[in-house]
């Protein structure tokens, strides 16, 4: 039951609208809780126990942390126990015995059949989250433990995020607002967005995404790139349409939940793409990773002796020491292979080059007169980092880090310009139409995410304009959506990719 | 706010009531703002001082200056 189907939107979502309508204002939250855990047990079925268990032992870990602050790695190490286990024994286990049978013939650790329960990785971070603000005294640790286990389990965002911090999340969840029409129709709009970002670009996209990268040995280099665009395009789509979805039910329940995306392709930097795209994990590591890795005694020691040298590349040193860990985390997040890896420590190197060559680079513009606030030179950034982050994309998606590295080798060694004219686009799923409707609604697209890059509050705009023309375009979206929405015959349903993570 | 010019010249910092909201400092400037800041006041600034509240404005940080100089 994702959050695209006619099951979560046409029965799963009204009747939970009902039920939490219905209970009186301070039991509304138990209503959300319980839908939260029904959902759950829905997509994960007796896997549920492990979210119960997380449950417990965050809940008896904030009290613990509340008395005694030293608890506080012990109890993060319990809760990224099953984690960690579950999550990333075979990847350590396979690598394990790889490097042993270099000396012995033997291998040590016997691989598992796991099945990982959906949304670990996100709910395990925000109840991490939530320790470490009670050892920071930011939050008083909760007493009711159906608080936070909805906090934990509240069904918009237990498949994908946005990662939640307790401070914020927990006023909203429990404050029992009223669903009114003005709640459920800014909702209702904002679903409706994302489910025309996901069925119509996204799953359309996934034909192509899925024949190139498959087959990847078949197409050229510039079929590669193609794929590699798509992918970063249908990423960004599906994953920006579901947390619209998200937000909207949020915004139904008069839930204010924080935003995952903030216009990413405008970025002029890869520091600043990472700022806008999955928002909440990125300032989770920068809350509880980077700022504490880089505050830490021997870290500010190391740092303050190398600003005392050379300022500069003090806080080259500091960024460094800081970033390496937030990278690898957040590549070995995505999961258990070297390609997440690879893909965390590509923006790690990205990123402390960036900082590192800045007086280099401002020498440069210097040099050739380079006008830094020009709207050439901004457009230049923007096309650059594009670049960046869909070459990051390609290696993410690859079946492993070796196929990722032949992709990429490809797109040097055969690049074919003519396979853009010659038909071989048409021979990967997806015919002239689809090409035309996915260009349409990549402009429709584009414009929105410009006028709200330029300031404009394009919802508030709608909300304005005359109740006929309004109506107008909620009907042409969802018309846009019945009537080009990637399903039925000859698609394949598409799981949510983050759901995976 | 000699300290902050020096960081990011181009900012009104008087009037600026958003630099963490605005993304004004990013993460970077801020490892630096706190090397500054502990040098010159003597203070030692935690991971949980490192919160919007305190980094906003200018007056927001004095604030934070002047608290964390108490606790010294």
């Amino acid at each position: 039951m994702a959050y695209h189907t006619t099951l979560y939107l046409v029965l799963f979502l009204p009747a939970s609208m009902i039920a939490y309508q219905l209970m009186p204002v301070k039991y509304r939250f138990y209503v959300l809780l319980l839908f939260g855990y029904y959902f759950y047990y829905c997509i994960s079925g007796t896997l549920i126990i492990y979210i119960m268990a997380a449950t417990i032992t965050t809940y008896l870990s904030g009290l613990l942390i509340e008395k005694k602050k030293g608890f506080l790695i012990f109890c993060i190490l319990l809760l990224m126990e099953n984690l960690a286990y579950m999550k990333y024994y075979n990847f350590f286990a396979a690598n394990g015995n790889r490097i042993i049978s270099f000396i012995t013939s033997e291998q040590p650790f016997t691989l598992k059949a796991m099945i990982l329960p959906i949304g670990i990785s996100f709910y395990t971070l925000s109840a991490a989250g939530y320790l470490i603000d009670i050892y920071y005294k930011k939050i008083p640790a909760e007493k009711n433990i159906g608080k936070l286990a909805l906090f934990l389990s509240f069904f918009p965002t237990i498949m994908e995020g946005p990662i939640c911090r307790y401070g914020e999340l927990g006023r909203e969840l429990f404050a029992g607002r009223s669903i009114t029409m003005e709640r459920l129709a800014t909702g209702a709009q904002r679903i409706f967005w994302g489910l025309f970002k996901k069925m119509l670009v996204a799953d359309r996209l996934d034909v192509l995404v899925k024949t190139v990268y498959d087959g990847y040995q078949n197409y050229d280099g510039t079929v590669i790139s193609v794929a590699a665009v798509a992918y970063t395009i249908q990423l960004y789509m599906e994953f920006s349409g579901c947390m619209d979805i998200v937000i909207g039910t949020g915004e139904i329940f008069g839930i204010t939940l924080p935003e995952n995306f903030r216009r990413p392709f405008f970025s002029k930097t890869v520091s600043e793409f990472w700022r806008r795209w999955h928002i909440t994990l990125g300032s989770w590591f920068k809350e509880y990773v980077f700022y504490p890795v880089s505050m830490w005694g021997p870290v500010r020691k190391l740092s303050r002796t190398a600003r005392k040298h050379n300022r500069h590349w003090g806080e080259v040193t500091a960024a460094a020491l800081g970033l390496f860990p937030v990278w690898l985390c957040n590549g070995i997040w995505h999961g258990p292979r070297w390609s997440y890896i690879f893909y965390g420590l590509y923006y790690f190197v990205l990123i402390t080059l960036s900082i590192a060559m800045r007086p280099c680079s401002e020498k440069l513009c210097r040099f050739f007169k380079l006008n830094q606030s020009s709207a050439l030179y901004h457009l230049f950034q923007v096309g650059r980092t594009f670049l960046l982050v869909v070459i990051g994309e390609l290696f993410f998606r690859a079946e492993g880090l070796r196929i990722g590295l032949q992709m990429f080798a490809r797109i040097f060694t055969q690049f074919n310009l003519s396979s853009f004219w010659n038909g071989t686009l048409l021979t990967l799923g997806l015919d002239r139409g689809d090409y035309l409707l996915i260009g349409a609604a990549l402009t429709v697209v584009f414009f929105i995410s410009l006028a709200e890059e330029k300031g404009r509050d394009v919802r508030r705009d709608i909300k304005q304009l005359p109740l006929p023309l309004r109506w107008s375009l909620y009907y042409s979206v969802m018309l846009a959506i019945c009537l080009f929405g990637a399903y039925g015959v000859g698609y394949m349903p598409v799981e949510l990719i983050y759901a995976n993570f | 706010m000699k300290i902050l010019q020096e960081l990011e010249p181009d900012v009104n910092y008087m009037e600026e009531q958003a630099l963490i909201d605005a993304h004004i400092l990013d993460s970077f400037l801020i490892l630096e703002l706190v090397a500054e800041l502990e040098d010159t006041y003597h203070i030692r600034i935690s991971p949980a001082d490192i919160v919007a509240e305190n980094f906003n404005s200018a007056k927001a940080l004095w604030q934070m200056i002047e608290r964390l100089k108490e606790e010294r």
